[in-house]
């Protein structure tokens, strides 16, 4: 297995294709897949060890607007997004 | 604000202005790309293949390409007036499949030798094993400089590219939300190991051939 896969496997990540990203609940990180095809699996392992302060962490290439980011945690949290 | 539709639709409404220019576009490529090719085509061994094939983009395709570049997958309704389906590389396709493996070289050395692919942009599909040769061949460009939209010419091995006929019609076409299933490093994996699988069998026909009597 490809050890990206192999390590967020390992670390509870599961794959949303309808979003793109790869996204751990109780971890609150998510990582989109550009992110993770752009960057080496070292700097995979370091943000997933970054200590998080209770905010949903998100890493991607390029930052997603806020509003998108609005919408996806309220459907996290089980609410109708805005629009 | 716009909502997330009213991106689509304003997409939508894009699409359907540009379709009578991407049809001229396709016709143009498909009979040139032939036209080209004819040469070669017509000095084909019984068991060899060379076969142009040219599409649009559908409409909905389009949308959802152009959705699933943005980060998280969703359009930024503040910024609805900003998105464009002529930043997508492959509004026209046109793809040729060559058979056995030889044959695709032979293509590909005709086709880089027209001076209007010149100016194109190579973006080849690599091989995980970095001692195969590319799976494919894509450009991106210009085919008329009038055209507000880039066309794709794929070059890729008659297998191959059948696999990615049946790929896309059997899972797809019907349920386009699973396009977003193939970025999954899983998948990729999988989908990579049919890809060589199939490289690998078409330089073994390759072989057998060079080798016969």
């Amino acid at each position: 297995m490809n050890p990206k896969g192999e390590l967020l496997d390992k670390n509870g990540y599961r794959y949303n294709f309808d979003r793109l990203i790869y996204i751990n609940r109780a971890a609150k990180k998510v990582f989109g897949v550009t992110a993770i095809e752009d960057n080496s699996v070292e700097w995979l392992a370091a943000k997933m060890a970054e200590e998080n302060n209770g905010d949903w962490q998100l890493y991607f290439n390029e930052p997603p607007p806020p509003g998108v980011v609005r919408d996806f945690l309220a459907e996290l949290n089980g609410q109708r997004p805005a629009g | 604000m716009d909502s997330a539709r009213q991106v689509e639709d304003r997409l939508r409404a894009e699409y359907v202005d540009l379709v009578p220019s991407m049809q001229r576009t396709l016709t143009a490529l498909m009979t040139e790309v032939n036209h080209i090719l004819l040469s070669a085509i017509l000095t084909l061994d019984p068991y060899e293949q060379i076969v142009v094939k040219g599409r649009l983009k559908d409409s909905e395709s389009a949308v959802d390409a152009l959705r699933r570049r943005q980060e998280m997958g969703r359009f930024d309704v503040k910024q609805g007036e900003s998105y464009s389906l002529t930043t997508l590389p492959d509004l026209v396709g046109i793809r040729v499949l060559a058979f056995p493996q030889r044959r695709l070289h032979v293509v590909r050395r005709i086709l880089e030798a027209e001076p209007r692919l010149s100016g194109w942009k190579d973006d080849h599909l690599s091989s995980t094993d970095p001692t195969q040769p590319p799976i494919g061949f894509k450009y991106h460009g210009l085919w008329n400089t009038a055209d507000p939209f880039r066309s794709e010419l794929q070059i890729v091995s008659l297998l191959v590219g059948l696999f990615w006929e049946v790929e896309h019609s059997a899972i797809y076409k019907p349920t386009p939300k699973l396009q977003g299933m193939a970025s999954s490093i899983s998948m990729k994996d999988r989908n990579d190991a049919v890809l060589t699988a199939l490289q690998q069998f078409e330089q073994e026909f390759d072989r057998q051939i060079e080798a016969g009597d």
